[in-house]
């Protein structure tokens, strides 16, 4: 497990700000398949139970019925973790310093990146749609100088009031990395 | 007619797949997750309803005779009693 106390590569005296994932209401699709995935089971295995006895007492049949279902739940189960998953791990991450990308793609696929805040040059929020503006979650790009290499932020809760941040933390960054760059060059010189 | 036996065989074939791709999606959870218990809970929640559906599925397996035959033509088949000798020898 990764703490957010020890984040990989840290520079000293970073804070974290934000700690962001996608908006809860995207985990609205693996929420009712959960509820669909334990409700079909029961209501199946009741409604044989009460109305169809024949069914449950045939020696073939119900154990075929058993072996199928069960099958299925199990694989239902499993993928509906996965999905949980993939909104678990994929993870944003905004610090003093800079801003850390985790994206967990199926099983075997990660990708970290890191981007120090004195290097961002374009943030744009951008909500569209009905649910977006209604629930206020949407995405934010973050373009860096002299890259064609950009981060999205993907479907977070406050992209405006997130977006805002950045920028202020990224010119403050900037400002001290200024500062730090001009000390230096003067040292050497 | 295809033995009952041969389904079991299946059931079986099919739980390994389903516990080794289990323990890999847990290892990866618990692994990359966010240090907490919310990560270690939904990990042992997913574990353990994985492990009580084998298991009761495994309990009422052990009272089903598996020596019987499925007539796959023939839906009627389903509900005789139909051992065969090439179980029963």
């Amino acid at each position: 497990m990764f703490d957010l106390q020890h984040l990989p590569n840290s520079v000293p005296g970073e804070k974290v700000i934000h700690f962001l994932r996608r908006h809860p209401v995207t985990l609205l699709p693996v929420i009712l398949g959960y509820v669909f995935a334990i409700l079909i089971p029961v209501v199946a295995f009741t409604y044989l139970f009460l109305y169809e006895p024949t069914i449950v007492q045939n020696s073939i049949l119900f154990p075929v019925i058993v072996i199928i279902s069960s099958l299925m739940f199990l694989f239902t189960w499993l993928i509906l973790f996965q999905m949980f998953m993939d909104y678990y791990l994929d993870v944003w991450i905004v610090t003093t310093r800079r801003i850390l990308s985790i994206e967990q793609t199926g099983l075997f696929n990660r990708v970290v990146s890191e981007l120090r805040l004195y290097r961002v040059q374009d943030v744009t929020s951008q909500t569209k749609g009905f649910l977006h503006t209604m629930l206020d979650y949407g995405f934010v790009e973050i373009q860096t100088a002299g890259e064609k290499t950009h981060f999205v932020f993907e479907e977070i809760p406050n992209p405006l009031a997130v977006s805002k941040t950045i920028l202020e933390l990224a010119e403050r960054d900037r400002n001290e990395h200024l500062d730090q760059s001009i000390e230096m060059y003067s040292n050497k010189s | 007619m295809i033995p009952l036996a041969y389904l079991f065989l299946a059931w079986l074939i099919f739980v390994a797949i389903f516990v080794l791709f289990a323990i890999l999606t847990v290892t990866v959870h618990m692994r990359f997750g966010v240090s907490g218990s919310f990560t270690t809970v939904t990990g042992v929640i997913f574990l353990i309803v994985g492990i009580l559906v084998i298991l009761v599925s495994g309990i009422y397996f052990t009272q089903v005779d598996w020596s019987q035959n499925i007539g796959l033509f023939n839906l009627n088949t389903f509900g005789t009693q139909q051992s065969t000798s090439q179980f029963n020898l």
